[in-house]
Order: C-alpha cells, then sequence, then structure tokens
C-alpha cells in the first residue's frame, strides 16, 4: 500500500520530469520522446480545469456546512451559495447555445449584442439562407416587432442571433458579471491606493541612510512616471549649471534602466537558480510535500 | 439598453458597498464580498472551465458529433484524451478523507511535467539571459557617461548577488563592504517599485471614479 | 513643529478623503498636461509601425493576461495597441492565459473595432490609414477572440508545438478551423510561425514570463503591456533585449494613446494620477516631518 501510495507518485513525476527535460536536449533524435513532450502538455490542460471545478465545489461544499450549522454569519454563505448557483446555471446554458443551434424562421423576431456589448436589440429575419459569406439578411425591429425607421437592412453571421429566452439569460449573466463580478473586484483592488496612502503617511520613516534612498528613489519615480514630472523640471531647469541636467524623466528611466534593473537581474538570478534547485528536488523525489500528509 | 442601465446601477452600487469597508466593516461591505466570491466561482465553473475549456478541448475531442461545430464536428474521436479525463477525476477524490491519496497520481503527473519544462526554461531564458545583461563594457570609448552608467550596472548585479549570498556572515573588508553597496542598490531597486506600486494603486482608483462619474452619475464625459 | 504631531494621530479616514477628493476633483475638473513617451514605449509603437517587420496581414498574437482588478491599467494600453494594428492592417488573435482575460479581450476588442470603424472615413482621409484597410472589420476574418486556456507555460508550449489544437474553437463555440484569419496562402496549417508580433497584457505570473520562457521555441519577437507594479521587473527584460517594447500602467497607455494621436482613458488619467501622486509625496514628507518633531521634543525632555 505504501508503494502505492507513496512510491508510485514519486516515480510519476520522476519519469515525467525527465522526459521533459531529456526531450529539451534530444531534439529529433528520440523521436518517441519528443511525440511524448507535445502531448503530456495537452494533457496537462485539461487536467488543470479540474482543478478549478475542485476550487468550486470545495466552496459550496463550506459554505453549505456553515448553512446546516447556522454558524455565525451563516446568512453571508446563503448569498454565497445563491450567486454560485445563479451564475452557474445561467453560464452553462449560455454558453450551451450554439449547440442547439437551429436555423432561423423567417419573419421570427431574434435578438443580437449591441455595441455596448451588454445590452440586446431586436431583429427580424428577412432571409434565413446564408449568402457565400455565411451571413443571413435581417433588420432592425423596435420592440413592438415595428421596422425602425431610418435604419437598413443588415446581414449577420446566423450564430449571433438568440432567442428571447436565451436573450434574457444572456442579460442577466452580463447583470452579474459585469455587474458585480467585475465591478466588486476592481473596487477591492482599489481600496488599496488608500491603504498605500495611510500606510505612507504613518509608517513610512527615514530612520537611516538606506530608508533615505529608498525615499529619494521612490519621489523620483513618482514624478518622473506622470506628465507633472515635466513641470517639475522646467523650474528646475532654471537652477545653475546643473539645472538643464535635472530632467525628472530622464533621471528615473536611468533608475530603472541601471541600479534598479541591476538589483532586479539579480533577485531574478537568485530566484531562477533556487526554482531550478526545488524542481530538481521535486523530480528526484528528495521534495515531496506536493503529495499531501500521510495517508 | 436597459441591461446596460441595470448592470450600471448594480455596479455603481457593488461599489459603494465595498467603499464602506474604508469606514470599518459592515454588513453592506460583507455582504458585496460574499456574493462576489460566489458569482466568480459560479463563472469559473460554467464558462470558464467547462465552456472555454473542457468542451472544446476535452468533450469536444472524445465525441466532436455533440459537442464540436463546424468541420471539427466530422472528426475522427481521439479516445486517448479519456486518460487526462481521467486523471483529472481523479482529483475529485480530495474530498473524501479515505481516498484522498488516489489524487496523488494527478499532482505527480502535474508537478512533474511542470518542474521539467521550468528546470530547462528557467536556466536558458532567466538564467543565461540576465547574467549575459551585466556583462557589459566598463569603458565605451568617447561616451563617458554610458561608461559610468555600464559600472553602475556591473557593480550592482555583482554586489546584490553578494548580499543574497547567506551561507556566510556579511563581514570583512570585502564581503561585508559589497554586500553594503549591494544593499544600497536594493534599496534604489525597492523605492523605485514602491514608486510603481502607488502608481498602479491609484491607477485603478482612477478607473474605479471614472467609473461612478462617467458611466454612472454622467457627470463626465 | 507641534503641528505635525497633532497631524501624525490623525484619523485614517481623513487620509482617505483627501486622497479620494485628490482623484475626484481633476476628474471633474480636467487640464491638460503634456505626455512625452517614453523609450520602451516609442520602442513598440515604431515596430507595428514597421510595414518590414510586420507587413500589412500578419497575424499577431495578443494574450490578455489579466483581470478586472487590472482592467484600469491594460485596458486602455490594449485598446491604442489594437486600433494601431487596425489601422496597420494587421490581424489580432487574442487569446488568454488568465481564466477572466477572454472577457477582457472581447471587451477590448470591441472598443477598438468600434473607435476604427468610426474614425476609418477621417483616418483615410489624412492618410494614416495602410492601403489595405477595409472600413468594416469582421469576426473571424480580420481579428479573433479565441477566450482562455489552462496551463499557462503549459499552455504556450502546447501553442509552440500546434497552434490550433488547443483552440478548436474560439471563445463563443464558432469552429475556428473555416476562419478565415487562419487560413495561410499556402494552404499550410496556421502555426506560431505564422504569427508577427506577441504581446501579453499582463498582470503578474502567467504573462509574459510564459512567453518568455518558451522563446527559444516560438522565436517570435515579444513585448508586452504591464502593470505599474511589475515596471521594474519588465525592464530588465528590455534591457536583456527579450522584449522589443512596453507599455508600463496608466502613463504607458498614455503615451501609446499620445503616440497614434487617439487620447483615451490613458490620458485622461494622467492629471489625476499627478495630483494623487504629489498628494501622497505630501503625506510622506508630512510624516516624516512629524517624526523629526517627536525625536526632538524627546530629545529637549532628555536633555
Amino acid at each position: 500500500m505504501i508503494f502505492l501510495k507513496r512510491t508510485l507518485p514519486l516515480i510519476i513525476t520522476f519519469i515525467t520530469g525527465m522526459i521533459m527535460i531529456v526531450a529539451f536536449f534530444s531534439g529529433e533524435g528520440l523521436p518517441s520522446i519528443k511525440s511524448l513532450e507535445s502531448t503530456l502538455p495537452k494533457w496537462i490542460q485539461i487536467i488543470m480545469t479540474f482543478t478549478m471545478v475542485l476550487g468550486a465545489f470545495s466552496l459550496l461544499r463550506i459554505n453549505l456546512q456553515k448553512i446546516s450549522r447556522k454558524a455565525d454569519g451563516w446568512g453571508y454563505s446563503l448569498v454565497l451559495i445563491i450567486g454560485f448557483l445563479s451564475m452557474a446555471f445561467l453560464g452553462f446554458i449560455t454558453g450551451s447555445w450554439p449547440m442547439f443551434d437551429k436555423p432561423l424562421t423567417n419573419g421570427e423576431i431574434y435578438y443580437v449584442l449591441c455595441e455596448d456589448n451588454v445590452s440586446a436589440r431586436p431583429i427580424r429575419v428577412i432571409d434565413n439562407l446564408k449568402d457565400k459569406e455565411g451571413k443571413i439578411k435581417v433588420e432592425y425591429v423596435d420592440d413592438k416587432g415595428e421596422k425602425l425607421a431610418d435604419t437598413e437592412s443588415a446581414m449577420i453571421p446566423p450564430d449571433t442571433a438568440r432567442t428571447r429566452n436565451m436573450s434574457y439569460a444572456n442579460s442577466m449573466q452580463q447583470i452579474l458579471f459585469v455587474g458585480v463580478f467585475k465591478n466588486a473586484q476592481s473596487t477591492m483592488f482599489s481600496l488599496l491606493a488608500f491603504f498605500v496612502a495611510s500606510a505612507s503617511f504613518r509608517a513610512f520613516r527615514i530612520k537611516s541612510k538606506e530608508a533615505g534612498l529608498l525615499m529619494g528613489s521612490a519621489f523620483i519615480v513618482m514624478l518622473g512616471n506622470v506628465s507633472i514630472g515635466s513641470l517639475v523640471s522646467q523650474i528646475l531647469a532654471y537652477i545653475p549649471v546643473i539645472g538643464p541636467y535635472l530632467n525628472i524623466a530622464d533621471i528615473k528611466e536611468w533608475i530603472m534602466t541601471y541600479p534598479s534593473s541591476a538589483a532586479q537581474s539579480a533577485i531574478l538570478i537568485g530566484a531562477m537558480l533556487g526554482y531550478i534547485s526545488a524542481s530538481m528536488k521535486i523530480i528526484f523525489g528528495v521534495e515531496r510535500s506536493h503529495l499531501g500528509g500521510e495517508g | 439598453m436597459t441591461t446596460l442601465l441595470i448592470t450600471t446601477w448594480v455596479g455603481a452600487l457593488i461599489t459603494l458597498c465595498c467603499f464602506t469597508f474604508l469606514i470599518k466593516d459592515n454588513p453592506f461591505y460583507r455582504f458585496a464580498e460574499h456574493l462576489f466570491v460566489g458569482v466568480s466561482a459560479g463563472y469559473y465553473l460554467s464558462t470558464i472551465s467547462f465552456h472555454q475549456v473542457l468542451k472544446p478541448n476535452l468533450l469536444a475531442k472524445i465525441w466532436p458529433t455533440y459537442f464540436a461545430s463546424g468541420t471539427a464536428a466530422e472528426a475522427t474521436p481521439e479516445y486517448i484524451l479519456i486518460i487526462p479525463g481521467l486523471l483529472g477525476l481523479l482529483m475529485l477524490f480530495r474530498f473524501s478523507s479515505n481516498l484522498s491519496w488516489v489524487s496523488r497520481f494527478t499532482v505527480a503527473f502535474v508537478m512533474g511535467v511542470s518542474t521539467g519544462i521550468a528546470v530547462v526554461t528557467s536556466a536558458e531564458q532567466y538564467l543565461i539571459p540576465q547574467v549575459k545583461k551585466a556583462i557589459v563594457p566598463l569603458i565605451v570609448s568617447g561616451d563617458y557617461f554610458g561608461s559610468f552608467s555600464n559600472l553602475v550596472l556591473v557593480v550592482g548585479t555583482v554586489s546584490c548577488l553578494f548580499y543574497f549570498f547567506f551561507s556566510t556572515e556579511h563581514r570583512g573588508p570585502v564581503f561585508g563592504n559589497v554586500a553594503k553597496v549591494g544593499i544600497w542598490y536594493l534599496m534604489i531597486s525597492f523605492g523605485a517599485a514602491f514608486g510603481a506600486t502607488v502608481m498602479g494603486r491609484i491607477s485603478l482608483l482612477i478607473g474605479r471614479f471614472n467609473f461612478l462619474l462617467s458611466d454612472w452619475l454622467h457627470l463626465i464625459k | 513643529m507641534n503641528i505635525f504631531i497633532k497631524l501624525k494621530n490623525l484619523d485614517r479616514r481623513w487620509v482617505f478623503l483627501f486622497v479620494a477628493l485628490s482623484v475626484i476633483i481633476p476628474l471633474l475638473f480636467p487640464f491638460a498636461l503634456p505626455v512625452v513617451p517614453t523609450k520602451a514605449v516609442a520602442n513598440l509603437h515604431k515596430f507595428i509601425e514597421n510595414a518590414e517587420a510586420l507587413p500589412e496581414g500578419t497575424r499577431c498574437f495578443l494574450s490578455f493576461d489579466f483581470d478586472p482588478a487590472s482592467e484600469p491599467e491594460l485596458k486602455p494600453s490594449a485598446v491604442a495597441i489594437l486600433v494601431h494594428m487596425f489601422r496597420r492592417n494587421l490581424k489580432p488573435i487574442c487569446g488568454a492565459n488568465w481564466p477572466v482575460g477572454g472577457e477582457m479581450a472581447e471587451v477590448a476588442l470591441v472598443e477598438a473595432a468600434n473607435a476604427y470603424m468610426s474614425t476609418y472615413e477621417d483616418m483615410k482621409a489624412q492618410g494614416k490609414l495602410a492601403p489595405g484597410c477595409k472600413p468594416i472589420i469582421e469576426r473571424g476574418v480580420d481579428y479573433v477572440n479565441l477566450g482562455y486556456k489552462t496551463g499557462a507555460i503549459i499552455h504556450v508550449k502546447a501553442l509552440c508545438n500546434d497552434f490550433m489544437y488547443p483552440y478548436p474553437q474560439d471563445r463563443d463555440g464558432n469552429s475556428t478551423a473555416e476562419m478565415a484569419i487562419f487560413r495561410n496562402p499556402d494552404g499550410r496549417r496556421f502555426a506560431m510561425s505564422d504569427v508577427g508580433l506577441i504581446i501579453s497584457f499582463t498582470a503578474g505570473t502567467g504573462g509574459i514570463e510564459t512567453f518568455i520562457s518558451m522563446a527559444g521555441e516560438h522565436k517570435r519577437p515579444m513585448a508586452a503591456g504591464c502593470t505599474s507594479v511589475n515596471i521594474p521587473r519588465f525592464t530588465t527584460y528590455l534591457q536583456s533585449g527579450q522584449l522589443i517594447g512596453m507599455t508600463g500602467g496608466l502613463p504607458g497607455a498614455a503615451e501609446y494613446e499620445t503616440l497614434i494621436e487617439r487620447p483615451g482613458k490613458g490620458c485622461a488619467g494622467m492629471t489625476p494620477q499627478s495630483i494623487a501622486h504629489l498628494v501622497i509625496m505630501l503625506f510622506i514628507i508630512f510624516g516624516n516631518l512629524a517624526y523629526i518633531a517627536e525625536q526632538r521634543n524627546e530629545a529637549k525632555k532628555k536633555g
């Protein structure tokens, strides 16, 4: 059992790791290894999708447990579950539309996405036979089905037209995705701007020469990256002798290109050496934490 | 147009709920946070995992007649892809406390391939080019500033590498002083990173206020 | 100096309010500030403009490796670069290594396509379009959104082996085998070697660095649009020659918009960005003055 639970996974890691390394150096000399090198990444892409599925079900399980135990804050877990199930349902049915593709009927009203990519507008199919470019002829109508004045007929790909119910489902999905998901995520990250300002005010103290270097560099980069830096440079240009050389944007470029870049290179070299050694430890089975605990 | 209006108002409400966290943690923020987590998980499961990856890359290749579109629906099924499909399903054994070890085979497989690629590509595309970048002429004829800049680059890279060598103490006239120079370079770099971070965070805030003032309240164009 | 010590104990919510006002007021009362393109942005613009490097009709791969959190920084550059590509009659093929990248690509494509088509006549009259440009551009012919695929570096490796295999359908489920954008004149299957330029709009890991890792296999020129936080790191790739150009954050977007003469969200954001930076610098200065004042008071008490 130990062989199955611990040793076999280590053997799998070793074999697959060595295949990828040997394939890199073998070139076309070992065609079977080379073909494995192109096959294995395709398999990994499919496998990694299941990790997202795992994460989603894990989230569901934890929150359902919270609701069943009526733990503290279970109401919020209910909100989470409702959001999850609504979005999952809408996502499954709206994305499945191309699978149920039926020929569009002449004279019937369908819906296409507007330019804003969120709303839908009604159209009537005039001729459902595809032309040589694969498009069909439609006319734009209002919500009552009357042809809109001052609009001409248009040629559209038939798979962009949706039935009324599917169009509603699309709209609801957009409300949840654009309205909730995009805005919530953007806002949560934008809160960091406030905390950066607060931390700068309360905690950024120049207690040593090194901290002074940090602050000086930060100020030059902050000024040099924005347009007001060029105005500051124009003022500094009046200083005798060195004034013309005090272009904040140029100084910022030099700092980013030379001293900062030197440090970043060193960090990257050190990180890559660590990355390579950690990878070799995993391949050779020295590092086993990725397999989890006992059992 | 109605969908856009509803979407904008929902977005504005969620934005304001999240902003209330700046005053203190409160039910509006927690409601928005939990709704966001639920909606994102549902979106990742259905639209991303299933429709953008599993359906075209697995189901459409194993059963092209049902899941593929266009000429791909007439393609020969690739039954070999059942193997990665099964390996992926093994991941779901994580939910069982007795059988969670079954998922190790899949993890081992993924880790082996990923680390094998990482070993060679890290050396080829990161280690060597970064070392090569630091090998520049210290004297550029006719260009004093260029020579000085190259000297700064070389001294900086070497001194920072000295600093990151922790197997020995940073003491002594050579090691100690070179490591100290490395610290100065790191401070300049961290200052630049701090400046860039501030810039990034402010940009995100500008985006949010742009949405509120322009798309929602129509106070700006 | 005592006023600085009192300021030090200011409730942080007042700091939040100052920061908010430093962004809101310049947005409500904008004034123009000059935008000077940097070398990294100018190099990217020059490369796309160069008809020898990228002849008309060249397919370019754009990877949207960010989520809505980074959209304010990266979408303006993405739209500006897409508009420039449409004006040069280049054909962007959009993909994503981040899960929501497909949606980010869709939004940017729709905005760029509308911007190109609505200004087509003006640009043509000014002679700023490539000779082969059409008034209407179509999905599947002039651009395509292939959506997200898992794997990051694994996915890029799969693309290098066989570009079309991971993309049997585009993001909307349409078969890619029939799309005109992937057709080669000699009937050859579309491959990574047919891509003229790779650009990744990167918010973090799994972005341009996956393409850099695989540069030995695809050997395509690469560029990046990155968030401000990543600028110091990506500057090293510029210097080592692994990237031909880069737009960094919102200022990078503003610089590219200036180069293509189409001011957008990037340029509009420069004024509040400048004011907010000044406010934060003032906070740092006041905080340190308060610290110095405290140190002096303590020294006086001891002495």
